[in-house]
């Protein structure tokens, strides 16, 4: 389904006409579908990428947010890859279609080396006491907070790099022709998260009628969250979406009944 | 890379019945980046998810105790590439009596660390130092707050997304003819989504 077969139907849910649009903008619909698009990848982890970072010699922290896409890192490695990949963007070349890596992704060769394992500080205290001197590949990593990425062991070698795989937001969509990044199962999703932000302007009744809209998009969630995460241990992935407590949204709003009412006012 | 705040204030306005920011009438565009301001510090103060590796200390003889501005907790710190151990005041009572008044003898250098000595922004190294040396702190910090002047933060685009639902639940809450607290209940409820996410992925217990 493209963008603009997106907002078309969106348009229809929200009551506006075929013609021009009324109350919603265009930009508005479109704003939205982008930001529920995010807030998707973001609790499913349905879309990642590989790029390589190259390290400084001595260096072993570094911050990820560099790249703009970042999440969480999935799987990092040393890199024997000779291209380093850019931000992903929609490429015209491929109609359209989002590239994850445009310059890496074409010659990407798998890294034979093994894979680092993830730690926490403590832990690389623990094995070695002296780590924030050692020096060489590293064979360990973890994160801090959203991008704090360290190292066990700094490289010496300039040139050193690690191919990391990374959960990463989707590009946002703005031609007419522009696909979700998303599995296309769960483009009507965008739409259900989608009305009830735009709903959030009228309040009211509008938005309550919505709301049950928000539980479908929440239940898409977690299919796709279910299905990642047993992706995540089948490829021994270090990070998975978490097992979230989702509420029920369509009983948020919902008005107490008359005989409900009554019963408190008998109390 | 930043991500620029004040594209979400169109969005904030228009889910404020407002054309733009000139056309608000209840709430003033400072106010919003205000409210998303408070929610990424909030944000910060509760997940600790904004870390650096600050710059070095020059450590000078015999001072023990160094001042940390900004510092939402430690997690690292080595004096020369050694790493100091963290200990609580009991702990280096219970180690050495006279654990104020210890110094490092000759050709030692300090083992531990104490945070919020003094209240929170100090730490104090043990034993003194007899020898000047540099200290590395690893610590979480409080993000600049944006503004109108300036709108970049350094957060990924997901977390832009809550401040500004955020900004939105507090606008929508506010006392007045626009109070919409149905609004408000919906934003505060997806926002929870949000943070249970943040928690899971970056948060850092204390």
């Amino acid at each position: 389904m493209t963008f603009s077969n997106l907002q078309q139907r969106l348009a229809a849910r929200l009551g506006e006409g075929p013609g021009a649009l009324l109350y919603y903008s265009a930009a508005n619909q479109g704003e939205a579908l982008n930001e529920i698009q995010r807030l998707f990848v973001l609790l499913t982890l349905c879309l990642e990428s590989i790029r390589t970072l190259i390290l400084s010699p001595g260096n072993r922290f570094y911050h990820m947010l560099e790249w703009p896409d970042w999440l969480l890192p999935l799987r990092v490695s040393l890199s024997q890859d000779t291209t380093a990949g850019q931000t992903a963007l929609y490429d015209a070349v491929l109609y359209d279609t989002a590239m994850y890596n445009e310059e890496a992704y074409p010659g990407l060769v798998a890294s034979t080396a093994p894979k680092l394992r993830p730690a926490s500080l403590a832990e690389l205290s623990a094995l070695n006491a002296a780590w924030l001197s050692a020096t060489g590949n590293p064979e360990r990593y973890g994160l801090l907070g959203l991008d704090l990425l360290f190292l066990d062991r700094a490289p010496i070698v300039p040139g050193t790099k690690l191919l990391i795989t990374y959960a990463r937001s989707p590009v946002a969509m703005s031609g007419d022709n522009d696909v979700p990044e998303i599995p296309e199962g769960d483009h009507l999703a965008l739409i259900d998260g989608a009305e009830v932000l735009l709903r959030l302007t009228e309040g009211g009744q509008e938005l309550a009628d919505a709301m049950p809209a928000f539980d479908r998009f929440l239940a898409a969630v977690k299919l796709r969250a279910d299905d990642v995460r047993k992706r995540s241990v089948a490829r021994g992935y270090d990070h998975s979406p978490p097992e979230l407590t989702l509420p029920e949204f369509a009983g948020l709003l919902r008005k107490r009944s008359p005989k409900r009412m009554e019963g408190q006012d008998a109390g | 890379m930043p991500v620029d705040l004040s594209k979400r204030i169109p969005v904030l306005c228009a889910r404020l019945n407002a054309a733009g920011a000139g056309d608000l009438v209840f709430w003033t565009e400072p106010e919003l980046y205000q409210r998303m301001a408070e929610a990424l510090t909030r944000l910060a103060r509760r997940d600790r998810i904004f870390w650096t590796v600050g710059e070095t200390i020059a450590v000078e003889i015999p001072q023990a105790v160094y001042l940390l501005p900004n510092n939402a907790g430690i997690a690292l710190a080595a004096l020369d590439a050694a790493e100091l151990r963290p200990a609580s005041v009991g702990e280096l009572e219970a180690r050495d009596s006279n654990w104020e008044q210890t110094v490092c003898v000759e050709g030692e250098i300090p083992t531990h660390w104490i945070g919020d000595y003094l209240g929170a922004g100090f730490i104090r190294l043990y034993p003194s130092p007899i020898a000047t040396g540099e200290l590395l702190i690893l610590s979480a910090k409080l993000p600049d707050e944006p503004t109108a002047e300036t709108p970049q933060a350094r957060i990924p685009a997901p977390v832009a997304d809550y401040l500004a639902l955020a900004a939105l639940q507090e606008a929508r809450d506010k006392e007045g003819d626009a109070r919409m607290p149905e609004v408000a209940q919906v934003c505060a409820s997806i926002a929870a989504l949000y943070e249970q996410t943040f928690a899971a992925y970056w948060g850092t217990p204390s």
